[in-house]
């Protein structure tokens, strides 16, 4: 693993101390992980979520607006008189 | 004040009849934070003031005016859920002076129950971790014996119920972040199906797992706070549209339901295997059918986890830059640290296919698993952890040994399953030991039946430690 490069990537900025602690760490990590590459997925789709929800939108319906005021909508004022 | 209530029910029986007021429970757990919290570092923000004015507003609506689930229940949030006008920091230097504009949903429904918030509690930073010593405001003390850890990620979560400084608290559990800490404290721990209970307003770790759950004394209040939380919400697409249940009806004949033993869940010390062991025995004495079952995927279930949590971490923390709200990144602390760098290597030109890709499809296995076992039985019983709880700083210098705690919990996360943690059984030095029940999707209600039946023939809920 390229520590200063990934470092970069996800905008960290290691002291050599770091770099040296980190990669020593995640090493032992990625090889842990690097395990699964024994597992057989050839026939397995993958899963992003558990849900089971597909395309969830809100039902598209026509609510009343402010009051117009000779043709302009009249909101709350933003910024005190302050 | 002397304490006559345990529970939600006994705390608004006493309520009812005018024996206390609102305002003198609040009092009352507020007096036990100023005692305790120095020594146990259980909250990070203590909302003294609001959470009078909340009491007072109640002790002039009665219970009998006004009787709402959470009427007068001081509850505490890990300081994940965003809370409007009250700090936020997910337990990092990075949102240390953050303060949100509106409550998270889950927040919002516990008020509007009535419940009485009393602050904001410690937590592993960003929710990683499972000891509590990840926090960037110091580590959290299990109550049991303040030399040892209380789990986490949720540690001020269970650390605050078990130490009676409140009677229910919220937390969220992504990879056995409730279940971890509840198992080692000693108290009940839900972590709900996913998509049960909204995620809005409560900072992401890892989106497609994140789970938003409590920590409580009992079943009967677990049932409770989810019928509060649960049900959807617009402003979380994957939180679900299933009616909830009448959670709090508790009763259920036992007789003849199948609960598997997963060969694979095995405990490291004695003393885990021997209450776990006991306590599954007691289930069969109880009526159920005990079998062993297999969840074969079980040891790639931790190395899947340990790839798609950082993955979806590192583009969640991606957000946090100082600019909008909140410190820089040279503020986040190692565990963060090493999270975002795994994820971003894990996700980076040249890797992507041969870890996230893969863990995506072994997802796939761990799902396939549970549901060929939920063919065969109603309920899983297993430990929460392999070990009892360490000593804080045994496992600090060494990131993996503590990952490899999580691998009884994590599998439950990446299938989106209802799993809850009850004590079970002491260690000789009286150290708190949890079993799990896990089932299948949207099952709730019929495990907070069984826990319940458990709970109701077993004295170990009803131990507090001396503080």
């Amino acid at each position: 693993m390229d520590i200063k490069y990934v470092a970069k990537l996800a905008k960290l900025q290691l002291t050599d101390e770091e770099e040296k602690k980190y990669s020593q760490q995640l090493e032992k990590v990625i090889e842990y992980v690097g395990q699964l590459q024994k597992v057989d997925i050839s026939k397995v789709k993958g899963t992003n979520q558990v849900t089971g929800l597909v395309n969830v939108s809100r039902a598209d319906r026509v609510s009343p607006c402010t009051p117009l005021v000779e043709g302009y909508i009249k909101v709350k004022a933003i910024f005190g008189n302050d | 004040m002397t304490k006559d209530w345990t529970d939600i029910s006994s705390l608004q029986e006493g309520y009812k009849t005018g024996k206390f007021k609102p305002s003198d429970v609040t009092k009352y757990y507020l007096d036990r934070i100023k005692k305790y919290n120095s020594t146990l570092n259980a909250f990070i923000t203590v909302t003294e003031e609001q959470a009078m004015a909340k009491a007072r507003e109640l002790d002039k609506q009665p219970y009998k005016v006004r009787p709402c689930t959470l009427y007068g229940v001081p509850v505490a949030f890990k300081d994940l859920y965003q809370t409007a006008g009250i700090r936020t920091t997910a337990g990092s230097k990075v949102l240390e002076n953050y303060v949100g504009q509106y409550n998270a949903t889950a927040v919002q429904r516990y008020l509007d129950a009535g419940a009485i918030c009393l602050g904001k509690l410690n937590c592993d930073a960003w929710a990683h971790g499972s000891s509590g010593e990840n926090s960037d405001f110091g580590p959290t003390k299990n109550p049991w014996n303040t030399d040892y850890v209380p789990g986490g990620s949720s540690s001020g979560v269970a650390v605050a119920v078990a130490a009676d400084l409140c009677l229910v608290a919220a937390g969220t559990d992504t990879g056995g972040s409730i279940r971890c800490p509840a198992s080692f404290c000693g108290v009940v721990g839900l972590k709900p199906t996913y998509g049960r209970v909204s995620r809005y307003g409560i900072i992401a770790m890892a989106s497609s797992l994140d789970s938003i759950g409590h920590i409580t004394n009992s079943v009967a209040d677990a049932a409770k706070v989810l019928e509060v939380t649960a049900g959807n919400d617009p402003y979380d697409a994957t939180c679900s549209t299933k009616p909830v249940d009448s959670y709090s009806n508790l009763n259920k004949n036992i007789k003849g339901l199948k609960i598997g033993v997963p060969k694979e869940y095995i405990a490291i010390d004695t003393a885990v295997i021997k209450a776990i062991d006991k306590s599954i025995q007691q289930l069969r004495e109880l009526g159920a059918e005990i079998i062993e079952i297999s969840l074969p995927h079980t040891p790639q279930a931790l190395a899947c986890y340990y790839i798609i949590m950082p993955a979806e971490v590192s583009s969640n923390l991606a957000r946090y830059d100082g600019i909008r709200f909140g410190n820089d990144r040279s503020n986040f602390g190692a565990e963060a640290k090493r999270r975002i760098m795994l994820g971003t290597y894990t996700l980076s030109a040249g890797y992507y296919d041969q870890y996230y890709k893969t863990a995506q499809k072994v997802r796939t296995l761990v799902v396939q698993d549970f549901d060929q076992a939920f063919a065969k039985v109603d309920l899983i019983a297993a430990p929460v952890m392999p070990h009892l709880p360490f000593k804080i700083g045994e496992k600090v210098a060494d990131p993996l040994s503590l990952y490899l705690e999580d691998v009884l919990t994590v599998p439950v996360n990446l299938a989106g399953l209802p799993a809850i943690s009850l004590p079970c059984g002491f260690s000789k030095d009286i150290l708190p030991i949890g079993m799990q029940l896990i089932g299948p999707q949207f099952s709730e209600k019929s495990l907070f039946a069984v826990a319940h039946l458990y709970e109701q023939n077993t004295s170990w809920h009803e131990q507090h430690p001396t503080l």
